[in-house]
């Protein structure tokens, strides 16, 4: 790919003139030790949807952020309407009309539909008495908000608590709030990741309803087939730089993978597979009321277990309540044929499970500690394996040439890549922290490793490690399940695909019939 | 221990990382150094205005006086890196200089078994407390503020607001003897404070401690046992509390329900001075020992340059918020 004919900015196919709402140039954003934003171009039109798209770590959250105030650029220039804005900051991009759609939605939840979408600046009473004391005016309030469901074709009740609104609707309620707001442009990230079809269909009716009214949308999507649905013009950035922009009719998705990867399909996504054994693990019929329902499914030893479905489908919450951090309401678990009960954590893992979770940040490392400490804390509490293990002695003191010793050895297997091991593990990239963690979760002895979304803002070059580990592991004979949203990744990765929609399994499909068509199927509960 | 090993695996505020700037370059290195810094500065200056301050005798004074406000910070400086909080400590530590000065006077009971069953009444305390908050995940500062009303008013009933005085002779060696030069009361301080260092640099517990209070969430799905950990924390801090009554009877060879009052905010006042959290997750013993010295230099100091006591009470307060605030400024910088 030749990022050449992209390096003029915003140059136009049909030569018209240009004009552009915003219009980010030459974008540069270190952080320490990355490189996250190289000379990037970005610009937005109004009335268009501007998809900007890349891989995990490619620069697009950084991106926005940098348009949304929240980090600062280190180089280039943000122009908004005709004017270059200085120094940009959260309130200031929001004064100037610039919305950003997050993941995590902002709504306070306990608050009702109007109030929401006014929140910060209420509509007081037309007294002035009343309006100065900050009375707010309840039915003008409501008037404009119906005003605006209807402009967008959104049907939500003002009145309506946030709490009791579905997802796709707090979504609306968000992209309502930037319209109150008087948004010029509106970037949505992420925004279909939690939705079912029909909802995103009514979602791609509002947006071309905010494109009616001039507003200018960046959308940031991984799903390729929406991103040329719904968008006018497509840029994509692998490594922080500017790849290229292309206009939606004329590309395709295998070109748009080889724009953001830089490689072809079968070196991101290796084929890999173990050894098939024994069967070591069995769950029967279980269930959380509300949440998923009679589950049964079987692992053998080697085998590598894809979890595919739409985020919401109850993947995450299934195997919480098989690691001991949720409270199933029934169902059974055997582990190599014999019935086991799984209260804790440390009854999982004492029975040989390990569970990586989605959410490195905030139930994986321990930031402040070192990197020997985080891979070792599991180790260290098992305290017969540990002394065994020359880790700890008597009273849990800890054997500092053991722990090194034993550190270091799984540093130098999964090649993680660390200055010194007394070095915090925050310093680590994503990557290396996932490696460390899954050295953590083995180090144990684990026979059945559970893998809750392991390539989630891990670069590609240490997917394709992580992946390799994983095949190390099965050859070993241990059990994998991979829960995964990243279709290409399950349907590479694992022997074996249980799909789930709304907490149940809806299909089952082996890997030489996996494609993504039949998975999302099942994952959307529209299969035949 | 391997010099690779955890030795000084860089917890707590002196190893923020990822700042680069020149702000976060001074906070840390406040972090490092500042508190020393701090307290040398301190002594220079009361060495210069107040008679009488830079003397062996005075320093061993300050030793003493600070012992139990040590000992408490000791034991606090766990609970604050375990996220949690203990504000019953001064109040069991007046339990504990009640109940022994009762089992020894009205009981007769003697000395060593009078001294232990007092600990083990701080161990239990510290153990409801440590159940409450860990098991029902009732909040510490709810569950330990009760918890100071009932060990205050439990000693109160059983005093009847009286004092207790007409210890045995011998009790007085606690708080009153010297070991060589150094009092001891000051040497029982030092031993709590290499406990409580020992435990948190070397130990699983230590670095569950951290993990604990550094993300709770993450320490339960990596197998630790956040019950235990925190009953363990709040059940230190009650023996420490209960230790720091022993060694305050035996200081004054008298006991009584409101004696140690305000010493809860000095405890309070130690281990954030020393940079340990109140988020949780980082703190040093080191810096607590510090911190106790400061607290302890300025309540001497000014009481040598005779300022009355509610005017130290306001110093106090000034220099928590000051050390609270280069805290918050320090994360700020290297967030």
């Amino acid at each position: 790919m030749t990022p050449s004919p992209s390096r003029q900015p915003e140059s136009r196919p049909d030569g018209a003139a240009e004009r552009l709402i915003l219009d980010m140039r030459g974008i540069g954003k270190r952080f320490p030790g990355v490189v996250a934003l190289d000379g990037v171009d970005f610009g937005v039109r109004p009335g268009e949807v501007h998809v900007l798209l890349g891989e995990n770590g490619a620069g697009k959250s950084t991106m926005i952020k940098i348009i949304a105030g929240v980090v600062e650029k280190d180089t280039g220039e943000m122009v908004f309407e005709g004017g270059v804005i200085e120094r940009c900051s959260p309130a200031l991009t929001r004064e100037l009309g610039i919305s950003v759609i997050h993941q995590e939605l902002s709504l306070v939840r306990l608050m009702d539909v109007k109030s929401n979408l006014f929140l910060g600046r209420d509509l007081r009473s037309a007294n002035r008495l009343l309006g100065r004391l900050g009375v707010r005016d309840e039915a003008a309030m409501e008037r404009r908000c119906r005003e605006i469901f209807t402009e967008l074709g959104i049907e939500v009740d003002p009145n309506a608590e946030v709490l009791n609104l579905s997802l796709s609707d707090m979504q609306f309620l968000e992209i309502a709030k930037a319209v109150a707001f008087d948004a010029k442009v509106i970037l949505m990230d992420e925004p279909t990741s939690s939705l079912g079809p029909g909802e995103k269909e009514a979602l791609f009716g509002v947006i071309e309803r905010l494109t009616e009214r001039g507003i200018g949308v960046v959308y940031v999507s991984h799903t390729l087939e929406d991103c040329l649905a719904i968008g006018d013009r497509i840029s994509v950035l692998r490594d922080g730089r500017h790849v290229g922009t292309i206009g939606a009719e004329n590309t395709d998705i295998d070109t748009l993978i080889r724009m953001m990867t830089g490689r072809t399909f079968s070196e991101r996504y290796p084929r890999i597979s173990g050894k098939m054994g024994e069967e070591v693990l069995e769950v029967r019929n279980f269930t959380q009321t509300g949440v998923f329902s009679d589950v049964s499914f079987r692992v053998k030893g080697g085998e590598i277990l894809g979890f595919a479905g739409l985020v919401g489908a109850g993947r995450t919450d299934l195997f919480r309540a098989l690691f001991g951090l949720e409270r199933p309401d029934g169902g059974e678990v055997f582990i190599d044929g014999e019935p086991v009960r799984i209260r804790k954590p440390r009854d999982a893992i004492h029975h040989g499970l390990s569970f990586l979770t989605e959410d490195r940040k905030n139930q994986g490392v321990f930031p402040l500690l070192s990197v020997l400490e985080n891979l070792l804390i599991t180790l260290f509490n098992f305290g017969r394996e540990s002394r065994s293990r020359k880790l700890t002695r008597l009273l849990g003191w800890v054997n500092g040439s053991g722990a090194t010793h034993l550190s270091r050895d799984y540093v130098e297997r999964l090649s993680i890549k660390v200055a010194s091991l007394t070095d915090q593990i925050a310093q680590l990239s994503g990557g290396n922290q996932q490696k460390v963690l899954l050295a953590r979760g083995i180090s144990t002895g684990a026979r059945i490793v559970i893998l809750d979304e392991p390539t989630k803002g891990v670069d590609a070059g240490a997917k394709v490690e992580i992946y390799r580990i994983l095949e190390e592991l099965a050859q070993l004979g241990v059990a994998i399940i991979v829960i995964s949203s990243e279709l290409p990744e399950i349907t590479a990765i694992c022997n074996r695909i249980i799909v789930m929609n709304e907490g149940r399994i809806t299909g089952e499909v082996l890997r030489e019939d996996a494609d993504a068509e039949t998975i999302m199927r099942y994952a959307t509960g529209t299969a035949a | 221990m391997s010099g690779e090993g955890k030795a000084d695996s860089g917890r707590g505020s002196a190893a923020q990382s990822g700042g680069y700037s020149i702000s976060s370059l001074i906070a840390s290195g406040f972090s490092r150094y500042g508190l020393i810094l701090a307290l040398i500065l301190l002594i220079v200056f009361l060495s210069i205005t107040a008679e009488n301050f830079f003397t062996v005798s005075n320093m061993m004074n300050i030793l003493l006086q600070s012992s139990n406000i040590g000992i408490m910070a000791a034991g606090l400086t766990l609970v604050i890196i375990c996220a949690e909080i203990d504000l019953s400590v001064a109040s069991i530590q007046s339990m504990g200089a009640v109940v022994v000065a009762l089992l020894l006077k009205e009981y007769g009971v003697p000395i060593v078994p009078a001294v232990i069953a007092t600990l083990i009444l701080g161990v239990i305390l510290g153990g409801v407390s440590g159940v409450f908050v860990g098991w029902f995940a009732i909040p510490a500062f709810i569950l330990t503020l009760a918890m100071d009303s009932l060990a205050r008013g439990g000693a109160l009933i059983l005093t009847g607001e009286q004092s207790i005085f007409g210890l045995p002779e011998a009790f007085s060696v606690v708080g009153q003897g010297y070991l060589g030069p150094f009092p001891m009361a000051a040497v029982i301080m030092g031993v709590v404070f290499l406990a409580a260092h020992l435990i948190l640099s070397r130990t699983v517990l230590g670095t569950n401690i951290y993990a604990v209070g550094g993300n709770k969430e993450a320490a339960r799905v990596a197998g630790v046992n956040v019950f235990a950990v925190k009953l363990f924390v709040l059940v230190f801090s009650g023996f420490c509390g209960a230790l720091a009554g022993v060694v305050m009877a035996s200081r004054l060879m008298a006991a009584q329900a409101i004696m140690g009052m305000f010493d809860l905010m000095d405890v309070i006042a130690a281990v954030v001075i020393g940079g340990a959290s109140l988020l949780g997750g980082e703190g040093r013993i080191i810096g607590t020992v510090i911190g106790t010295l400061i607290i302890a230099c300025i309540r001497n100091g000014l009481n040598l340059l005779g300022i009355a006591a509610d005017w130290q009470l306001l110093a106090v307060g000034a220099i928590i918020i000051l050390a609270v605030l280069l805290d918050y400024v320090g994360k700020k910088r290297t967030a």
